[in-house]
Parts: C-alpha cells; structure tokens; sequence
C-alpha cells in the first residue's frame, strides 16, 4: 500500500484568480515537510485540497491511494489545523478535546490534557473567548494529540510568544519521536523552522517552486560576497537567484554550489533558507 | 538549552563537530554510551533525520559504534582518532584562513610569527 | 469507517435539549390551562389541540439550524460530507420519531384533563382517537416532521451556497412573490386557479382526494414530497466548499 499523500496536477481558481496552477506533489511518510510560499502563493489552498474542505478545478489528491474526495477512510487519516476556528461557538476546550476523541480513534486523550496543562490551557475555557495565542495552542494541543498518520498544519504559531514557539517545536519533534508521520508545517516563520523539517515544499504564484530535502537545497546554493565589480564578474553566465548590494559591497545568490577557488576578494558561505526562500520567490526558480 | 548551531554550514556537520567536542572535553568519555536522536532532536529542537546524519558521519570515521537495541557508544580511540584528524585538518581550517586574513591586513610572515610566539609565552 | 456515529451522537447532544425544553413548555402550557380551568370552576374552557403542528414548526426551525455550525465542526473533524447527511437524515428521523410518539402521549396525557385532540385525530377522525390508531398516527406525524425538517435543511444549505446577492434576492424576491406576485396574479389574472390548485395538492398531500381519507396514503404522499429538498440539499450540499465566514 502506498503510504502518502499524491496530488496530481491540481488547479484551483478563486472567482478570476489563480491559486493553484498545475501543482503536483508527493507527501511521504515519514517526513516533516515545510510548506513555504508569500502571502496568496496558494499554501492554504493546497491544504485544504488535500483535506476535502475545497474541490479543485483540475487533478486528484490520493491519500494512501485512495481518492481524498467524500471518502471517510482517506479522511480520516488527516488532520489540518488552519487560521480558521471551525468548533462551535458554545463549545468549550474540555468538551472539544472529548469530541474529538470521538472522532478520531487514535487520538491521545490523557496527552491532550498534559500538553493543555504544560501550556496552561483552560479547559473550561469558551474556544470563541480564547485569545489568538491561546486558540492556536488549543489547535495545536488537539492536532498533536490526534495521532493521524498525515498532520498538516497552516500557519501554527500564530499569535504564539516565544517561549511558547519553543515549546512547540520541542512538542511537536517529541511527538514525531514518539509516532513518526507525516507532518506539514505551513508557515512565515522560516527561521525558526528551517531545522525541524526535512523536506522543504516552496510554492509561489500557484506554481510548484521547489520540492526538495533541505539540507541538498541548501548545499546547492551559495553567497558569494565581494567588491560589486568582481561579483558581478563572477557571477555572469551563472544561475543568480538574487542579489544583495551596499555600496560598493555587493552579495550575490547563486543556484550553484560554492567552488572550491574563488578570485581574490570574495568570500563563499551558505545562505540561510530564509534567504533562499526570499530570493526564491522573487522570480527566480529552483528547477 | 540548545547547541550553538549557525546557519554558515550543514546542521548535521555541525552536530558531528559538537559530539566530537564533547567526547574531547570528556562530557562523553569512551566506550559510554551518548543521548539518542531522540533526546538530542528534542532539546535542540532539529529534525531527527539531520541527527541521525551526524551520527552516521561519525560513524563512518569510527568515532561511534551503534549497539543494537541500546543506542550509539564512543568509540574506543575516538578521542585519539579525533585529535589525529583535526590536527591533519589544521592546517586547512585555521592556518591558511589565519595567513589569508594577516596578508589581507598586510601582516608578513615575520609579524605572524612575532604574534604565535608571544601567544605562547603569554601562557594562553 | 464509521464517521456517522459521532456525527449523530453530537446532534443528539443538542436536540435532547431543544426538545426537552419544547415539551417543558408544552407540558407548563398544559398545567397552566389545566390551573385555568379548575381555578374558574370550569366557567373558563381551555383546550389544547393539535400539538403536532407545533412540533412541524419545531422540525422546521431544527432542520434550519442543522447545517451551518455543525458542516463547520465536522469537516474539522475530518467527517465527509456523504456521511454528515446520513448522520443528518438519521437524527432527523430518530427525533421526528421521538416526536411523533410523544405528540400522541401529550395529546391522550392532557386529553385526560381537559377536551383535547392531536392534529391527526382531528383530520381524520373528527377529534377522537381510538387507541389501535396510535400508530398509524406516529407514523404520519413523523412524516410531517420528517418533511419540515428536510424544507428547514434545504433552505439553511441554500443559503449557505448562496452569494451575498442571492441570498438577498431570494430573501426578498421569494416572500414578495408568495405574499404580494402569486396572490395578485391569482385573484386578477387566473380566476382564483391558483387556489384552488393549492388546494387540490393539500388534499391529495392530506389523502383525502382519493377514495375514503387515508392516512396512509397521506403520509406516503408527505415523504415523497420531502424527498424534494432533500435532494436538493445533498445537490447542494456534496461539493460544498468550506467557506471562511
């Protein structure tokens, strides 16, 4: 049985825009994918393809090989936690947590109520009157708990503070230890994630920009700084993502790995996957 | 807490270079066994996978042994063997940057040498 | 999987209450027209008549507050849309059946205290009801229900589909015809046919246009129109896209 999730060339329009523009991609066990992209690059469109809460125009998405469409089987090995709070607005954190336990029967009651009371989660708290920090941690407790072969999760850490952020990540690769699935992290905060997940998925536009392992992303790019003129030198003829330039200082973003002798002056070093990232989707493409 | 990790080189070398470290120091003397992925993924907040990598790269030069069913173990002779190598290294990693930048600040061999002697009888 | 279950325990939770606090009024309503009576020393007549049309608006008003929040709640629970409608057409017809036999214990419980007749024992039997009927009288009670809720239903996923523009062209458009359009048009332009077509479909719908009154036949005739717009809620509702509001 194939154990992932296959989105075959999707297209999704919203009225007259785009979101997705044949995206295809393959989400494999187990992996902790990031899903990076700018504002309306279609990452939460694609979420939500995949979890049957939107139909694409175009394409299938497979879960487990099984069509992800009004199928409980294939739906029922998914979790997505988005910005929106879909749980009624009476209901109440405890009585969330049970129903969910209802629905899902692998989930995790007793870790659910220790990862609410490690963040100091009120239970009989209303989810409405929950602040924004708080009802993302509430996302988060109920997610990490559910215990789905496939978790994705957009935009997690909204409205969470530092600290919190950090207990996050140390949860949720504890959790990944413990029960290693699939998980997608959707998010802005590039940084911070860039060394929880393998994989790194890159959309922009509604175009598949990158789909690749972190680290190989990574060692196929390089920073060459120097001298403006002996940049630009170096740099003609050569795969450039981007450029950075102060002055006469100029840093120049190569799809290239950095070679073993460079011309006097200039100085080779990684880029962050922030950076990449920015100078990704800034009209240049990994492919 | 959380090893000081940057972004200038791959994760998983940094994380090879920082066990090698403390089997140097003695934090993880020979033949004892080191925190598993697991632990180290947990406190530093990285991808068991990119772990795993580190300690397969030590591995691979000998430095650690894996036990089945019990975890990774120091290698006896890993800290002979890490000195070894980072010796050969030395010249590469902090002797040609160390000219590179002195000629950059127009130091000559004589001024360089000048500074290691004092260095050394300055008790470090 | 079964996914329907939780569906239908999770609307359970809420209609015990609404329903339970329907025939708490009912029962006060009783009690006080009951103090009424004995208060006055009878000169004051009070009966209660009919309790199953209240319970059709009841199915009615359910049947709108069916959908919204809880398509919201399940899809975050990963629940396909295929199985909320069976979960939905299944707690529909426990409750209406829930109902149903309560209306017809309401109606005998109060029939004890003071004149009273269920709706169905007024149609068809001219305000009593014999005993060996009561079932009979269940089932066409709960096709009533049954058709209220799947109107209620239909309309709430209408207007979930909708567009803020539609939504407001029907809100306004649909009363207008029916209150201002038809009856215009029926009075001025077509003689009063209207009407009387209106009223040929009540009868065939309460079974009494064919042979003797048959309640049977009317009930049957109830549940096939209620197919109506619950087929036209499942059209509406398969392919319905998780909106952000």
């Amino acid at each position: 049985m194939e154990n992932k999730i296959q989105v075959t060339d999707v297209c999704k329009h919203y009225g007259n825009t785009l979101a997705l523009d044949h995206v295809s991609v393959t989400l494999e066990q187990p992996c902790i994918y990031g899903l990076l992209g700018r504002n309306g690059a279609g990452k939460s469109t694609l979420l939500n393809l995949i979890s049957n809460r939107v139909y694409p125009d175009a394409g299938t998405v497979t879960i487990d090989g099984q069509d992800c469409r009004d199928n409980d089987q294939a739906l029922g090995k998914l979790f997505l936690t988005s910005e929106k709070n879909l749980y009624p607005e009476s209901m109440r954190v405890g009585d969330a947590i049970r129903w969910t336990a209802s629905f899902y029967s692998d989930f995790d009651q007793p870790y659910a109520l220790s990862l609410a009371e490690a963040y100091e989660l009120p239970l009989k708290k209303k989810i409405k009157s929950l602040s924004t920090g708080y009802g993302s941690i509430f996302k988060l407790v109920v997610a990490l708990a559910a215990n789905t072969p496939y978790l994705l999760l957009d935009e997690p850490v909204l409205g969470l503070d530092a600290h919190h952020r950090q207990l996050f990540y140390r949860q949720l690769l504890e959790s990944y230890n413990k029960n290693p699935r699939c998980i997608v992290i959707s998010t802005h905060l590039i940084e911070e994630v860039a060394r929880v997940i393998e994989r790194v998925v890159i959309l922009n536009e509604g175009r598949l920009v990158c789909h690749e392992a972190c680290d190989e992303l990574l060692q196929r790019c390089c920073c060459i700084t120097g001298p403006a003129e002996a940049v630009d030198r170096f740099a003609a003829g050569r795969k450039v993502l981007g450029y950075d330039a102060l002055g006469g200082l100029k840093a120049c973003y190569l799809l290239e790995p950095a070679p073993a002798e460079l011309p006097a002056g200039l100085q080779a070093s990684t880029p962050d996957l922030q950076q990449l990232f920015i100078n990704l989707t800034n009209g240049g493409t990994a492919k | 807490m959380a090893f000081a990790l940057d972004d200038s080189r791959p994760i998983y070398i940094q994380i090879a270079e920082q066990i090698e470290d403390a089997i140097l120091s003695g934090a993880y003397p020979e033949e004892s066994q080191i925190p598993s992925t697991t632990e180290f993924s947990a406190i530093c907040r990285i991808n068991p996978a990119t772990v795993l990598k580190g300690f397969n790269l030590l591995v691979e030069r000998q430095i650690l042994y894996k036990k089945r069913g019990l975890g990774m173990f120091v290698s006896p002779g890993a800290i002979q063997a890490i000195t070894a190598t980072r010796k050969e290294r030395f010249y590469e990693s902090y002797v040609r940057p160390l000219a590179a930048e002195a000629h950059k600040l127009g130091l000559r061999e004589e001024d360089l040498t000048q500074m290691i002697k004092r260095c050394y009888t300055d008790g470090k | 999987m079964n996914r329907w279950k939780p569906v239908v325990r999770y609307y359970l939770r809420d209609y015990r209450n609404t329903i339970l606090v329907y025939y708490l009024v009912m029962v006060i309503l009783a009690l006080f027209a009951n103090f009424s009576i004995s208060l006055s020393n009878g000169r004051i007549e009070a009966n209660i008549n009919g309790i199953e049309f209240a319970s059709a608006i009841l199915f009615f008003v359910l049947g709108c507050c069916s959908f919204h929040e809880y398509f919201r709640f399940f899809t975050q629970n990963s629940v396909s849309r295929l199985s909320q409608f069976r979960g939905t057409l299944l707690i529909a017809v426990l409750s209406g059946l829930f109902c149903a036999a309560a209306d017809q214990l309401y109606s005998r419980v109060v029939g004890l205290l003071m004149p009273t007749s269920s709706l169905y024992g007024m149609l068809y039997h001219g305000g009593a009801l014999p005993w060996q009927e009561t079932p009979v009288a269940i089932l066409w009670s709960l096709s009533v229900n049954l058709a209220c809720f799947s109107l209620g239903y239909c309309i709430a996923v209408l207007y979930y589909r909708m567009n803020k523009i539609q939504k407001i062209a029907v809100s306004i458009g649909v009363p207008l015809l029916c209150i201002v359009v038809l009856p215009l048009v029926n009075s001025v332009y077509l003689d009063y046919m209207l009407s009387r077509a209106l009223a040929q479909v009540l009868l065939f719908l309460g079974g009494f246009l064919i042979g003797p009154p048959s309640p049977l036949l009317s009930a049957a005739a109830i549940l096939f129109v209620a197919c109506i717009p619950l087929a036209c809620a499942w059209l509406l509702q398969r392919r319905a896209p998780l909106k952000s509001a």
